[in-house]
């Protein structure tokens, strides 16, 4: 796997799916069950309940591994790669790169931690979501619409939580580590 | 909230929205529900060719969407392209038509995703490719190179960006200002009010709610243009000079930007038509007097600049103004004072002048007849209204604004007989 990839997937997961798309839905749905469940139409609802609140299953698969795999991207040891630090000699840049690395995960780990604890965060959301909505008649009648409401809100919290940590989570690794070095310094 | 007229949707503004997503048509029995959950959270009517199902009657706007892409319906195999002709084909389409489904405004996404459509990037939104890289770079937006082609073909054309990359808001402004756009609208808000209240702010700062009292009614370009900078500068404190000949609605725009500026001004707001001020008594009428002053004086009077202090003065026919008061309205102008005639204390005061003239001032000033230092300061904005020859497709509008305000007459008529 390269950066490049690492930056499409969390792209497409962060920008396209998310934000333009399911947490679109997601607020949508929750406002109507939750102010006037009587409006919501029938064919959304069906579709919203058959085709995209489930997309999460799979989405979360791929919101665990952008997480785990956020150093990749986000590690100065690639830093190390590129000119000018590529031409250090290898028997100095290596160990540099390592060193650099290793701190680097140590001081940032908090933050990868953060949206590790984001992304778990709705997959508890979800499950309970799901509890309450099982077996409910579709369209949700308003007495079933009121008693799922706040696990939709929770669950549209989380997610909209998620989507805030892994649009912040590089550009809050960067600033983490410079305002550490300043601090340092 | 922004009074729109409703009930006849072909009154409602058009606009086309040119998104990749959105603009996407499924195929088969799945409508596309992030369009539909954009559209219904902001009261737009979707148009476009696949939407079925029930009209509410609350709508603030029509829209088109279109994918900007080919092929509009994309299926697992195909490979999806940016489409720069058919794009303007579209926008010409409904540019080159009647005036009630002319685009008002394009909105156009920035981000389009091109490649192939693989059996994982469609399983979620259908007909959706892969992407790359080069697609999700400001520099580098498709968006970048529409806007570019419709502002050149249509450069009257008002364009809105539509955008969920907030983050990249300065790069975007930098990159699109240059072309004269600088509207940006998100593509998702927190809540459906906030929604709403973002598009309909859009709406209304392009001028494309005609009118709400429907006394300037019309779809013409040349008034839309003319509504949009009167709406600017209602906003701002500069004086404003209407143009235009007689029977083009300069008082009732002049109304509009007052109505506009309501919310805002602390003191009253006046009109006053300068022709209607006799000789003898303009100065008095314009700066008031104290007692004394002249034979019929029998008390302090205030005049119109100082009863508008705080607010804004509408002086309608300006050029039927004496050399004499044009001289003393130039003083107020120039140094926010003046002085009731028969009395020598200045008064401050903070006047907003919106002033309107079917003369040729320019031709008045060569002559002598109005004062050249005067026009360029009430000049601060000039709104040059069309002739109604020039803008005959706004004729439907004008007769059915007519006709209802001739039918409110009888209504009123026919409750006052026993």
């Amino acid at each position: 796997m390269n950066v490049e990839e690492w930056a499409t997937i969390r792209g497409n997961l962060c920008h396209q799916w998310l934000a333009n798309h399911y947490l679109q839905q997601l607020r949508y749905w929750v406002e109507k069950i939750s102010n006037s469940p009587e409006d919501l139409c029938p064919e959304f609802e069906e579709d919203f309940m058959q085709f995209t609140l489930t997309q999460w299953v799979r989405k979360s698969r791929v919101a665990h591994w952008v997480v785990e795999k956020a150093h990749v991207e986000l590690s100065p040891k690639s830093c190390f790669l590129d000119v000018p630090l590529a031409r250090l000699p290898k028997e100095i840049r290596e160990p540099l790169a390592g060193a650099c690395e290793k701190l680097w995960l140590v001081r940032t780990a908090h933050l990868r931690e953060l949206a590790r604890k984001r992304v778990e965060e709705m997959d508890d959301a979800y499950e309970r979501l799901i509890c309450c909505l099982r077996d409910r008649p579709r369209p949700l009648d308003p007495k079933t619409a009121t008693q799922c409401v706040p696990y939709a809100k929770d669950f549209l919290g989380s997610c909209a939580e998620l989507k805030r940590t892994l649009e912040d989570l590089p550009r809050l690794a960067g600033t983490s580590w410079d305002m550490e070095m300043q601090a340092d310094d | 909230m922004i009074d729109v007229p409703t009930g006849s949707f072909a009154s409602l503004p058009r606009i086309l929205v040119i998104d990749d997503q959105w603009g996407s048509i499924y195929g088969g029995k799945r409508a596309n529900q992030d369009r539909f959950t954009w559209c219904d959270e902001r009261r737009i009517l979707d148009e476009t060719e696949d939407v079925r199902g029930h009209r509410k009657s609350d709508y603030v706007a029509r829209a088109v969407f279109f994918r900007g892409q080919r092929p509009v319906t994309a299926k697992v195999g195909d490979i999806v392209v940016n489409d720069i002709q058919g794009t303007l084909d579209v926008v010409r389409g409904g540019w080159n038509c009647v005036a009630e489904n002319r685009w008002a405004c394009v909105f156009v996404d920035l981000e389009f995703l091109t490649g192939s459509v693989t059996k994982e990037s469609s399983e979620i939104i259908p007909g959706m490719p892969v992407g790359c890289e080069r697609d999700r770079t400001p520099e580098a937006y498709f968006g970048l190179d529409l806007i570019r082609a419709i502002r050149n073909e249509f450069p009257r054309l008002p364009i809105v960006i539509l955008s969920s990359n907030e983050e990249h808001k300065d790069r975007i402004d930098e990159q699109y200002s240059r072309l004269g756009v600088r509207e940006f609208i998100a593509k998702s808000a927190e809540t459906p009010s906030i929604a709403l209240k973002e598009f309909a702010g859009c709406l209304e700062r392009n001028g494309l709610i005609p009118d709400p009292s429907g006394v300037i009614a019309g779809r013409s370009v040349s008034l839309l243009e003319v509504l949009k900078q009167a709406r600017l500068v209602a906003w701002s404190r500069a004086n404003v000079l209407i143009r235009g000949e007689s029977g083009t609605g300069k008082e009732p725009l002049a109304q509009l930007i007052l109505k506009i500026s309501s919310n805002q001004v602390a003191g009253p707001q006046i009109s006053q038509s300068c022709a209607d001020f006799s000789d003898s008594l303009v100065e008095s009428e314009l700066f008031g007097h104290v007692k004394g002053a002249f034979t019929s004086a029998i008390s302090d009077r205030k005049g119109l600049i100082e009863a508008a202090n705080g607010g804004d003065l509408f002086l309608d026919e300006l050029g039927t103004l004496s050399p004499t008061v044009q001289s003393k309205l130039l003083r107020v102008i120039e140094s926010q004072a003046f002085t009731r005639v028969g009395d020598y204390k200045p008064i401050k005061v903070e006047v907003r002048f919106v002033a309107a003239t079917n003369e040729p001032l320019e031709d008045l000033v060569r002559e002598g007849d109005f004062r050249h230092d005067l026009l360029p300061r009430l000049n601060v904005v000039s709104l040059i209204l069309p002739p109604l020859r020039d803008r005959l497709e706004d004729m439907p509008y004008l007769v059915k604004a007519i006709i209802k305000r001739l039918g409110d007459f009888e209504t009123k008529i026919a409750d006052m007989v026993p």
